[in-house]
């Protein structure tokens, strides 16, 4: 899975290109625990994203907690099938996640 | 204090003084424990809360860490049980009321056992050794047992116990233990559930049955459980904490250090003080420390 | 031997005494340096909690701790507190007796008699035999976990100055019996040996746990070179290094006394010498049982097995075209030369080390096997040979159950489901199943030790829905007992734990878990 990240002034995108799973999701908690540092706006851009399990979940609701002390964090441009997963679990009540806008 | 929640910590929070049947007093206690290299600490006399009350008053900034203990030897129809009580406040009513029922308890016993002794066996004590006996906090039966290896009526303190003093079955009151988990409740305490595996003596309670007197103990307001316990090796550590996390209760470490009169180190619990404690025992260590 | 520090507990431990006891332990311990420490139980009869706590306080100091001769009740009392965990401690053993018992079988460490017409012991010829019976027992446990039928001990007992494992054995015959008492089936013999020796050979086993019969072979050769001029002993010692390591199980002493037939099922017996490594390895060992022993004195065999020389080199024929999967003359006589380098290096060692060199025979069988061992090198120039292709179940996944294996696991799921044309929100709802189910196996099931999940994947008749079946010989659990998740709990408390199983649930059309013969067997449907 690739990892991309945009810094903008206090504002940090993270883009996720590929699979979420058990063997990748180690290494996505890394990266973020290493880049939020100051951070007052997370966005997690998930365009790419095809496929996402319970690992990864536990990642975002991880990233979660700790962003909530600090700014904001919303996930964006969430394809139908990964928003099923998170509408499955309930995610999407507890955060802000944003469909794929249909004319992307 | 020397606490320090970011430091390795030695705890530990089970041992007797001489209040009870430990061999160091309350002011030896605290260098002892400061030796031991243990930064927080408790002591659990069998009935009296008299220690902590001592122990509270020598503390100087540079002691370990220290909250108010106590034990209550507790029965009911199903049992034994020995019920902790921590962080208490040492003037509370509650508490005073079980500690003077306990103590007219075990002066009436050792009333009734010297008398005993001296009716069915002959052994007479000098009236000054029984005045020494009575003004005790609570005289029991190693108290006893000195006394006849002192004046050659027993050849050893166990053997005084086992042959001459058990003879007499002297029925006491016990309290309950919603009675001593009440008590420990009303004076701002926490009532903890002593060495879960072992009732009294030769008991062993485990499995389902060790489950269904926690949940007993829980229903009448116990808080925590005495997870980490020198006699306890790992299954038995592992079982109580899984217990602790199933009922919700905090998790306590204890070794049941008695001095000379048993073979238990001061500090050694079965925790491992090197790694993190578990949660649940972080948040009893800040629950009494309030 | 390493001396030991023997101590005896009798009678009761319990409050009345333990203090005492405790003492009189210590101060017996005094003048322990650092010697073992065992405590002998056979006169315990009972321990309560405040014995327990005292045995607790010695192993703290001595940590080198063992207790034996425990009877069962003070034994139960030792498990359901976690003693056993935490040191060795051992069963009183039941004494058995094999006079005038009948003896069926002989293994490299032992020998097997029948003490009843239910059941075998296999007496130990090393009077130290308990950790050898240890260490059979947890092979034969292994093996049974990859799939390998065999025979597990059920109960160790002593047998005059030494150990037995008893096992359940009833009719059961061994194959070279068989061959003795029905030469017409021979042919089936065959088929069967053949058959077993696949089922080990494509076994994987998990790194570690069984050693590498390459470093023994190296052995056999280093030694054999000794014997040889100095060019044909380089290549010999060339030829073994050359061989590349595997990590598939052999047996190690493979003939047809450790194959039995017992009630219409064929297992395998003497579980000493499993190891893994190349079959060529093998193969040696196969050729020495059927002909190498015998090859000076054909008599040889006929005390071995039971049958002669000539039926012997009739099952090695059949046996090589079978296991090669081919009738071509050259690829088996070029196989075979390969085996005979390996089990004539054997020989030569092992009759070096082990036979009596003084008598003439043994000279010129050792003379026999150098000639033939030097021709062959000759005209070998490696060890290696083509193993022929299996015909693997290919709806059936045997890995090793690591999380580095999942993409291994999901690619042989998704390849079913892409043959028969399945939607990808199909794919990626059967993917999340697969990935928490495998994780699952895979972080708890064996922890903390490792083992192999069995994943089939079976789609029906009319492609319309995924049958995936989960096996695991790990810890029993049924996922299914777990609770679903509180999922209407604020992001500050919501917890992942259950998480991946009710996800799994959710994903499926249908879900289901029995334990059964030492297996976790998770079964989902999904509807295509």
């Amino acid at each position: 899975m690739n990892i991309e990240k945009i810094l903008n002034g206090t504002e940090l995108t993270i883009a996720l290109d590929g699979r979420l799973d058990a063997n990748t999701a180690d290494e996505l908690e890394t990266e973020i625990v290493n880049s939020l540092e100051g951070i007052t706006g997370l966005i997690i851009d998930l365009d790419k994203l095809e496929y996402v399990s319970s690992a990864g979940l536990r990642v975002f609701l991880l990233t979660y907690k700790k962003m909530v002390k600090q700014g904001e964090m919303k996930i964006v441009n969430v394809n139908e099938d990964v928003m099923s997963i998170f509408e499955m679990t309930e995610f999407t009540d507890i955060l802000d996640i944003n469909k794929k806008e249909e004319n992307k | 204090m020397i606490f320090d929640e970011n430091k390795v910590n030695r705890i530990d929070f089970h041992m007797h003084t001489t209040v009870s049947d430990g061999t160091d007093t309350p002011e030896q206690i605290i260098g002892i424990v400061r030796d031991a290299g243990i930064t927080l600490f408790s002591v659990a006399d069998h009935d009296s809360i008299k220690s902590s009350v001592m122990i509270k008053k020598l503390l100087t900034e540079n002691d370990p860490g220290f909250f108010s203990g106590v034990e209550f030897s507790c029965r009911d129809d199903e049992g034994k049980y020995h019920i902790l009580g921590y962080g208490y406040d040492t003037n509370a009513e509650s508490l005073k009321k079980i500690t003077e029922f306990t103590h007219n308890n075990r002066m009436k016993k050792a009333r009734l056992r010297l008398e005993y002794i001296k009716a069915d066996y002959g052994f007479e004590f000098p009236r000054e050794e029984i005045e020494n006996l009575l003004r005790m906090d609570n005289p029991g039966k190693p108290h006893i047992g000195n006394l006849m290896v002192k004046y050659g009526y027993a050849p050893t303190k166990e053997i005084a116990i086992k042959d001459y003093i058990n003879k007499l079955r002297v029925r006491t009151d016990y309290i309950r233990p919603e009675t001593a988990i009440e008590g420990i409740l009303a004076a701002g305490g926490v009532p903890v559930l002593a060495h879960p595996a072992y009732g009294d003596g030769d008991q062993l309670i485990i499995g389902d049955e060790l489950d269904k007197r926690i949940k007993k103990l829980k229903d009448f307001g116990l808080e925590g459980v005495e997870c980490f316990y020198s006699g306890f090796t790992v299954k038995l550590i592992r079982d109580a904490m899984s217990l602790a996390d199933k009922y919700g209760l905090y998790i306590t470490a204890g070794s049941d250090y008695h001095g000379s009169n048993k073979m238990v180190e001061l500090g050694d619990t079965g925790l491992d003080y090197t790694k993190d404690f578990p949660e649940s025992l972080h948040k009893f260590i800040r629950r009494v420390m309030q | 031997m390493i001396r030991t520090m023997n101590i005896e507990l009798k009678g009761r431990i319990d409050s009345g005494n333990a203090p005492k006891i405790e003492e009189e332990l210590l101060e017996q311990l005094k003048d322990n340096g650092k010697e073992p420490v065992i405590l002998d139980a056979a006169e315990l009869n009972y321990i309560s909690s405040a014995g327990l706590r005292v045995i607790l306080r010695i192993k703290k100091t001595y940590t080198d701790l063992s207790i034996i001769n425990v009877n069962s009740d003070v034994y139960e009392t030792f498990e359901m507190t976690g003693f056993t965990e935490m040191m060795h401690i051992e069963k009183a053993y039941k004494v058995v007796s094999i006079e005038g018992c009948e003896e069926v079988g002989r293994g490299a460490n032992g020998t097997i008699y029948r003490i009843d017409k239910d059941n075998v012991v296999k007496v130990y010829n090393n009077a130290d035999a308990l950790e050898d019976i240890q260490h059979e027992r947890e092979v034969a446990k292994l093996a049974l976990i990859l799939g390998i039928p065999t025979a597990i001990s059920y109960d160790v007992v002593r047998v005059g100055e030494s150990y037995g494992s008893v096992f359940e054995f009833l009719n059961a015959q061994s194959f070279a019996k068989i061959m003795v008492n029905e030469p017409d089936k021979l042919d089936w013999c065959v088929q069967e040996f053949v058959k077993m020796l696949k089922i080990i050979h494509s076994t994987v086993v998990p790194e570690g746990k069984l050693p590498d019969m390459k470093e023994t072979a190296l052995k056999w050769a280093q030694r054999t070179s000794e014997e040889l001029p100095a060019q044909a002993g380089e290549k010999l010692i060339r030829l073994f290094e050359e061989v590349p390591r595997d990590n598939h199980m052999i047996h190690g002493d493979y003939h047809t006394k450790n194959l039995v037939f017992q009630n219409d099922e064929v297992l395998l017996i003497d579980m000493d010498t499993l190891a893994v490594g190349h079959p060529v390895f093998e193969l040696g060992p196969i050729y020495n049982a059927l002909q190498g022993f015998s090859e000076y004195d054909h008599d040889v065999i006929i005390d071995f097995q039971g049958y002669n020389y000539d039926t012997a080199t009739t099952f090695w024929k059949k046996f090589l075209a079978l296991y090669l999967k081919t009738t071509d003359e050259k690829i088996i006589r070029d196989v075979e030369n390969k085996a005979r380098i390996v089990g004539y290096s054997r020989l030569i060692r092992r009759t070096l080390r082990k036979g009596d060199l003084t008598l003439e025979k043994t000279q010129k069988e050792i003379a026999l096997w150098k000639e033939r061992l030097l021709e062959l090198l000759e005209v070998t120039d490696t060890l290696i040979f083509d193993e022929p292709a299996d015909e693997i179940n290919n709806n059936e996944l045997e890995i090793e159950a690591k999380a580095e294996n999942l993409n291994t696991v999901l690619d042989f799921v998704d390849k079913k489901l892409e043959a028969v044309g399945c939607s990808p929100r199909t794919q990626m709802q059967v993917d999340l199943a697969v990935e928490e189910i495998f994780i699952n196996i895979a972080h708890y099931a064996y922890a903390p030790g490792i083992g192999n999940a069995i994943i089939r994947a079976d789609i029906n008749d009319n492609n319309s829905q995924l049958k995936l079946t989960f096996i695991d010989r790990g810890m029993p659990y049924d996922p299914l007992k777990r609770e679903d998740p509180d999922l209407t709990l604020p992001a500050d408390e919501r917890d992942i734990g259950g998480l991946g199983i009710f996800m799994t649930k959710k994903s499926v059309d249908d879900i289901s878990y029995e334990y059964r013969d030492g297996c976790n067997i998770l079964v989902v449907k999904k509807n295509l």
